[in-house]
């Protein structure tokens, strides 16, 4: 008879699995020594230390670490770097991609946030684009706007054009059209709720940061298509930031 | 005679072993030597990352309690959805509701109703950066471990109160516990400020919300 003795807790992760494991990519390390922690973080413990010549499976992605699973079945973390460079199935170099500049200027989806002034007004912006071409994106961009007298909501449809993508500092112009809401504050005489069709002029920069990162200082013109006589002309000028995948 | 027929001989034996030399010296010299001293190019080729599951998104619910400044302390519920940038920044959208209760002047003068029922709801959204800091585990008893982070978070959003919207910023922070690599038990902590008018003149309120959640990532 023979008990079982737990000698040092054992890692409480693996024990919910309801969603089927992807098959992962087979390695072979070809680093002198890769390190395996228990999270996808600098911080977390390494438990295990793979050496040169032995063959993992890298089966799941959390930003930039791989879990894998060693031909034992130690299971960890590893950062992508340390991967990087080991030797695939097919005998190739096994290289992995990491969000750099020449994958921002091929991003695909870019979601974002931003804040400024809304023509005296606290804007704030959110928005996701999807890039048809190095140049050009569409836009589904949501501005709400804090006024002393009135909200305002514009819901707007844009195109964005970029002529030098490449740059680092890179200029776009866009256009668009939406719709603005008017929501005047209660207790003032105008209380009726308005909706407006609104169209959009503007420009402004990319800036890439570093990685997935990048920041946008944007001006906006509004051309508000009113039920009144005159139109209404609306400056917004916004600073804000966004992520790309 | 003798000359000649060894010489034939020689160089048939000479002829016929050539190959097995010279075949011997490529597999051993090319292959097995010269690998140890230069490594020959080989091909980089990028790794097809759809046979490996990323799981940078994180979706839950969370339910706590809400004070609203001068409405009262009440249960709050929300869902949040996240995008994990880096191992340190996340990107967090937040929804969350409230139903306020009456304020002191309401209960002492006992008449006078300052809102509708509707108008009681509270309803929010933000979107905040999130940082995580102090990544650790913790244990419990003899047999588990389980990762730890604690994160801070900032933000701006939109409060829907007394028929109005108000400007919001948030800023708070939490601490996670991973069950397992996809599922976290969040407690959080968020103060919400906002200006509003409801009492005819601007007030600048805080409201602190405390809230137990439950996330998966994907």
């Amino acid at each position: 008879m023979t008990a079982l003795v737990v000698a040092s807790p054992t890692h409480a992760q693996g024990l919910l699995s309801l969603i089927p494991e992807k098959e992962g990519v087979q390695l072979e390390v070809m680093a002198p020594y890769i390190e395996l922690r228990t999270g996808p973080g600098r911080g977390y413990p390494i438990t295990h230390v793979a050496e040169r010549g032995e063959n993992l499976r890298a089966f799941k992605r959390m930003t930039d670490w791989y879990k894998v699973e060693t031909t034992d079945g130690i299971m960890g973390w590893v950062r992508r770097d340390e991967l990087d460079g080991s030797r695939a199935e097919d005998g190739s170099i096994a290289e992995f991609s990491t969000p750099d500049k020449l994958a921002y200027e091929e991003r695909r989806w870019e979601l974002g946030v931003a804040g400024g002034d809304f023509s005296g007004a606290d804007g704030v912006t959110t928005y996701l684009s999807y890039h048809l071409t190095a140049n050009i994106s569409a836009e589904l961009k949501f501005t709400q706007a804090f006024g002393e007298f009135s909200n305002i909501k514009l819901y707007s449809l844009n195109a964005v054009h970029q002529p030098w993508p490449q740059w680092r500092v890179s200029p776009f112009f866009t256009l668009g059209s939406g719709v603005m809401r008017t929501f005047p504050k209660p207790g003032l005489v105008e209380t009726e709720d308005r909706e407006d069709s609104a169209l959009t002029v503007g420009g402004g920069v990319f800036i890439y940061i570093s990685r997935n990162f990048l920041g946008r200082i944007e001006f906006n013109n509004h051309s508000v298509l009113t039920s009144r006589t005159e139109n209404e002309e609306v400056d917004e000028w916004k600073a804000g930031f966004s992520v790309f995948f | 005679m003798e000359s000649r027929f060894q010489r034939v001989l020689l160089s048939l034996a000479l002829a016929l072993s050539l190959p097995l030399y010279a075949q011997e010296d490529t597999s051993e010299n090319n292959t097995t030597i010269l690998e140890g001293v230069i490594n020959p190019d080989i091909e980089r080729r990028e790794i097809d990352e759809s046979k490996i599951d990323s799981e940078n998104f994180e979706m839950g619910l969370f339910a706590g309690v809400m004070s609203v400044e001068d409405f009262g302390s009440n249960n709050s519920f929300g869902v949040r959805m996240a995008f994990h940038i880096t191992e340190d920044w996340f990107l967090e959208g937040t929804y969350g509701v409230t139903k306020t209760s009456k304020t002191s002047f309401e209960v002492l003068s006992g008449s006078d109703n300052l809102l509708t029922p509707e108008q009681r709801e509270l309803s929010y959204y933000n979107l905040s950066l999130g940082l995580n800091l102090l990544p650790g585990e913790i244990f419990i008893a003899d047999d588990f471990a389980f990762n730890t982070a604690l994160y801070i978070i900032g933000g701006v959003g939109n409060t829907q109160f007394a028929d109005d919207e108000f400007f919001t910023m948030n800023f708070g922070g939490g601490f996670r516990i991973f069950a397992t690599d996809w599922v976290a038990i969040r407690v959080g902590f968020r103060n919400h400020l906002f200006t509003h008018n409801i009492f005819g003149v601007d007030k600048s309120v805080q409201n602190l919300e405390a809230e137990l959640g439950l996330s998966l990532y994907f």
